[in-house]
């Protein structure tokens, strides 16, 4: 009696995805309006949760502006397009985010990561992103609750481990340590359900 | 700062959570550490699945139109971009476009190259540490290819019989097929098996001319499936069946606690 080793790929990434960004590079409009159709709402509500509105607006904007300006620089072997955009998506936000808070001295907003799915919302935005959305949420539910905060406070709030130690009043060294523990628990939580 | 020290930032730096003097630091180490660029790689990948993970907020729906309006007003991709609008002359505007063309194509085409240079030389260190590692793998992929070859020997088989199975107990929903060849063997693949506690184990049985006889142990993933090949020889198979039993696997099915199927067709 022998079992197969099978591991079963989460398929993420759309050809028709590709296909779009490619006649982005092509200079092709109508390329923009089918991209942000199909991904102006994990962008939104990635934006929305880092900066709130009308910021995240503003991100958004920022977003496919810049994906039409490097459509071309877009490597289908590094990355899927919705984590492309979902990386410029959180680079941007987390930068107006800092000059804000430099700026204007605002408070760090602390927001307690959902660990439940939540039902209705993800529904509307397709099966998939539902699907990806509880599974992360399921995943980040294994963590200890330190654990899920310092990721909170790095990811989410854009604090550097420097500030989140002092935020925290605990040892730069144990919050350092606890953002990579966090992370590769995130790792193991998120291969274990495949 | 040695290794070890440094390892610990893979995390911090993994979420951009450093400061810019750290950023440039641990960047000198790993330019030269593949295992930390290794651990950043699949942090960073992790790390990137947090955005999924936020409750979800439809855009505003005038933003679409105002998204699209912007980009009339900028170059696409395949011109330059960065060009202020404040240049009045038709000619001016030639112009510059073509000297910014020029030095942003050289500069990108240098930063092009040399990351590339960067790429590789970083892709050599890994790939020579990973060496052992493929060597486990290439085992594995070489017992996975005896597996396919035995499968198919099975599904081309003059002599295959199909069963289909229907879950049934304990297993409503699940559902089974078994390709059976009385020279080679069955090959059984089962969908939508629920999860058992460590204490319990599902177990396949041909059902022969003389009773039941166990064909394995089955090991379903997380969702419920699983594939198995089983060399059990019978000269007939009336039927297939999995049941229930305690963790280990016993000498005789209980069948109360049978929970797939499938009689000869």
């Amino acid at each position: 009696m022998t079992h197969f080793s099978a591991a079963n790929e989460v398929v993420g990434e759309s050809s028709t995805d590709r296909g779009i960004v490619r006649r982005l590079a092509g200079g092709d409009r109508s390329a923009l309006a089918d991209l942000y159709d199909r991904h102006s709402g994990v962008v939104y509500s990635l934006a929305y949760r880092i900066v709130g509105s009308p910021d995240a607006e503003d991100v958004v904007q920022d977003v496919f502006a810049q994906a039409w300006r490097q459509a071309d620089r877009y490597d289908p072997d590094r990355a899927t397009v919705v984590a492309w955009l979902l990386n410029m998506t959180r680079t941007r936000a987390i930068d107006r985010l800092r000059a804000d808070r430099t700026r204007q001295r605002l408070t760090v907003h602390e927001e307690p990561l959902a660990t439940a799915p939540q039902q209705q919302a993800d529904q509307e935005q397709g099966a998939i992103h539902a699907e990806r959305a509880s599974r992360v949420r399921a995943a980040l539910g294994m963590l200890a609750a330190a654990q899920r905060q310092a990721l909170e406070l790095a990811y989410y709030a854009g604090l550097t481990h420097t500030e989140i130690a002092e935020r925290l009043g605990e040892p730069l060294g144990t919050v350092k340590t606890r953002i990579r523990s966090a992370l590769l628990k995130l790792r193991a939580a998120l291969l274990e359900q495949v | 700062m040695h290794h070890e020290e440094l390892r610990e930032l893979t995390g911090a730096y993994a979420l951009d959570a450093v400061s810019e003097r750290e950023r440039r630091e641990f960047e000198t180490h790993l330019d030269v550490c593949p295992i930390c660029s290794e651990e950043v790689r699949s942090l960073r990948a992790a790390a990137a699945e947090l955005a999924a993970a936020v409750p979800y907020r439809r855009p505003p729906p005038e933003l679409r139109s105002r998204v699209l309006a912007s980009i009339e007003k900028s170059a696409s991709a395949t011109t330059t971009s960065g060009l202020t609008t404040s240049m009045q002359s038709r000619a001016a505007w030639w112009l510059a476009a073509a000297a910014s063309l020029t030095a942003v194509a050289i500069g990108v085409y240098a930063l092009t190259l040399r990351s590339q240079v960067k790429l590789l030389e970083s892709e050599l260190r890994i790939a020579r540490v990973q060496a052992a590692t493929a060597q486990q793998q290439l085992a594995q992929a070489q017992n996975d290819i005896r597996l396919v070859n035995a499968s198919m020997e099975i599904l081309v088989s003059p002599d295959v019989v199909r069963f289909d199975l229907k879950g049934r107990g304990r297993a409503p929903n699940a559902t089974a097929r078994a390709f059976w060849s009385r020279s080679r063997g069955v090959l059984f693949a089962a969908a939508a098996l629920p999860a058992l506690p460590s204490t319990e184990v599902y177990q396949l049985w041909l059902i022969a001319a003389g009773g039941p006889v166990s064909a394995g142990l089955l090991a379903p993933n997380a969702a419920g499936s699983t594939m198995m090949l089983s060399e059990t020889k019978a000269d007939v198979a009336k039927a297939f069946a999995v049941t229930i039993e305690r963790a280990g696997g016993v000498e005789k099915p209980t069948l109360d606690a049978m929970v797939l199927m499938g009689a000869a067709p």
